[in-house]
């Protein structure tokens, strides 16, 4: 079952998946369905995770993004006062500014992935059949190579909490 | 033929089909199996059991006398009850009877989806739901994680269907449910990582396999390797007085996931119709029971495999890990009613009472105080604040208990309400 077309095929689904649903966010004429749609563009990613064997960061991806960040976003959205329910994407005065930032990331981002000399990096395997499991080693490397970063950012996940906390009881009332 | 033994089978097959084929059928026959031998069946003895029992508690005549279609008692000359088993065939007549209705105004594409989304979420939980060796569709490594991971498509699929019913109390209903769901979720995470860390995986089948060890309590060992077989082995008494503590909060957590008794506010009837699915009839409505009851048989399996030994513990004590966590979940609604319910009617009721106070003086405030920018950023944050204690109240007499009931439930929902009502104290 590892064998090549079986690989191929999902992987490009999931990705057919992914860039249609954002697409669809992105372009999307109500500000609801953007965020909805953003469910499929989310597990379309883990699915790719899960295709290139790394099981730990497609649940993970699915927790965080479609339990978490959707989750926040939705409720955001609904929430909100006044928000046009439909609205023309963007004013033509914006267009520039988007156009400039967008093609820098995208400039940025290519960039990034083709100097990369992927097959040479320790972590990445050739065999895609060879799949072993990664919760251990991703365990092992963040309390070991990668402790001082890990540290950090739980300090700053701790100090988050606390202000969202103090933020939400409101005044001293 | 076991489900393991159809899967041997499979590399002789292998000659004459192109090898996507083969993975299009591995991924589909158990997903098929899943859905039509367990998640149906489960769902309607879930319903039979909770119309029944209820039933006899509430002098409904109903479901337990309802006769079964041209099935003759002929000594009482009438159709024969047969158990009440005709109420299910009738609730499933009227069902798929009923008309496909979307309210006007609402978000058609969404409304119609939604039922489908939230029952997939209940779907993916039984991917690696352990139910014997080898019936398992998918024993992956980060089991545990998958399973709390995909509880949230659920929630996905209830938020869109209160937002595409155009209608308020869907949207409190959806609200209520989700804020209790992400704030439950922790907990349940939580407590979950207990046997988690005492087994060292997080796969369901090593967790099972685990629980069939020998089991040391401070220090003596209790029972040897067969310890399972009488429920010794199980993880809710390794480490000892931890897991006891897990477990039950594990349990509460899984009742409010599932909206069971003491936190059915989400379908809240007497104040929001029946919350998200206010406008749903017919086979999209049955979809979420169908989705719910599936998610109870499921929560209540990954809590006895987390904690009371899963499938591993012989035929006695199997049968009671099974019943402990189910039976109060999905077979008798009725028994917990009574148990859950009336313990915490008192706290309930005062909490509404105290809430109520709590809105006015808040109406007032908010009517005189200025709206500062950041007004929806902390509507957001006030919504999910739900695990954190309600601001201090004059008097403070209400204890804790009511305070928990209190911000768990009624108190966030009523913010939209509250606007409604400025505006028409203004014109």
């Amino acid at each position: 079952m590892g064998d090549g077309i079986g690989i191929q095929l999902a992987f490009f689904s999931c990705a057919a998946v992914a860039i249609g649903s954002a697409l669809l966010a992105a372009t999307a004429r109500k500000i609801v369905h953007s965020a909805f749609s953003l469910l499929a563009t989310f597990f379309g990613v883990a699915g790719i995770y899960a295709v290139l064997g790394s099981d730990f960061m497609a649940v993970a991806q699915v927790v965080v993004y479609v339990g978490g960040i959707l989750v926040l976003l939705v409720f955001g959205v609904l929430m909100t006062d006044r928000v046009p329910d439909e609205f023309r994407v963007i004013a033509p005065r914006r267009y520039v500014p988007a156009v400039i930032a967008a093609t820098l990331t995208f400039v940025g981002l290519a960039w990034a992935i083709t100097g990369t000399a992927w097959m040479r990096l320790p972590h990445v395997k050739v065999d895609p059949g060879a799949f072993e499991p990664t919760t251990a080693a991703i365990g092992r490397s963040l309390l070991t190579d990668y402790l001082l970063p890990f540290e950090f950012a739980s300090i700053l996940l701790l100090v988050v909490l606390v202000g969202a906390a103090r933020v939400a009881r409101g005044g001293t009332r | 033929m076991s489900l393991s033994g159809l899967f041997e089978q499979i590399p002789y097959w292998s000659e004459y089909v192109p090898s996507f084929v083969q993975m299009l059928v591995i991924a589909f026959v158990p997903a098929l199996l899943v859905v039509l031998g367990v998640l149906t069946p489960v769902g309607i003895m879930g319903v039979y059991a909770e119309r029944r029992w209820s039933a006899m508690m509430q002098d409904r005549l109903g479901p337990n006398r309802v006769g079964v279609p041209f099935i003759q008692d002929y000594s009482k000359h009438r159709w024969a009850r047969m158990f009440g088993l005709g109420q299910g065939l009738a609730d499933g007549v009227k069902l798929l009877s009923k008309e496909d209705f979307v309210p006007p105004g609402g978000d058609k594409f969404l409304f119609l989806i939604a039922p489908l989304v939230a029952f997939a979420g209940a779907l993916g939980l039984f991917v690696a739901l352990p139910m014997s060796q080898g019936l398992i569709a998918a024993d992956v490594n980060v089991g545990v994680f998958y399973l709390l991971a995909v509880g949230a498509v659920e929630i996905i699929g209830v938020l869109m269907a209160g937002w595409a019913s155009n209608n308020k109390w869907s949207l409190l209903g959806s609200m209520r449910e989700v804020a209790q769901v992400v704030a439950y979720e922790i907990p349940m995470a939580m407590t979950a990582l207990c046997p988690v860390l005492l087994v060292g995986s997080l796969q369901m089948g090593a967790i099972v396999a685990h629980q069939q060890t020998a089991l040391e309590v401070w220090g003596v060992t209790i029972g040897g390797d067969g310890a399972a077989q009488w429920g010794l082995g199980w993880n809710i008494w390794r480490a000892f007085p931890v897991n006891v503590v897990a477990f039950v909060i594990f349990y509460v957590c899984c009742l409010a996931n599932l909206k069971r008794a003491p936190f059915d506010l989400p379908e809240a009837e007497s104040e929001l119709v029946s919350g998200f699915l206010t406008e749903y009839s017919g086979m999209r409505w049955s979809l979420f029971f169908l989705a719910e009851y599936g998610a109870m048989f499921a929560l209540s399996g990954i809590a006895a495999t987390l904690f009371l030994g899963g499938w591993g513990s012989g035929p006695v004590f199997g049968a009671l890990s099974a019943v402990l966590p189910t039976e109060p979940l999905t077979v008798a609604p009725g028994v917990q009613f009574s148990w859950v319910t009336v313990g915490h009617r008192r706290v309930l009721v005062e909490g509404r009472r105290a809430d109520a106070a709590h809105d006015q003086r808040a109406l007032d405030a908010a009517a005189s105080a200025p709206r500062s920018g950041h007004e929806p950023l902390l509507q957001v944050l006030r919504a999910l604040r739900l695990g954190l204690p309600a601001p201090q109240r004059a008097g403070g007499s209400d204890g804790e208990l009511t305070r928990w009931a209190t911000s768990a439930t009624s108190c966030r929902a009523s913010r939209p309400l509250r606007r409604v009502s400025r505006s028409r104290a203004r014109t």
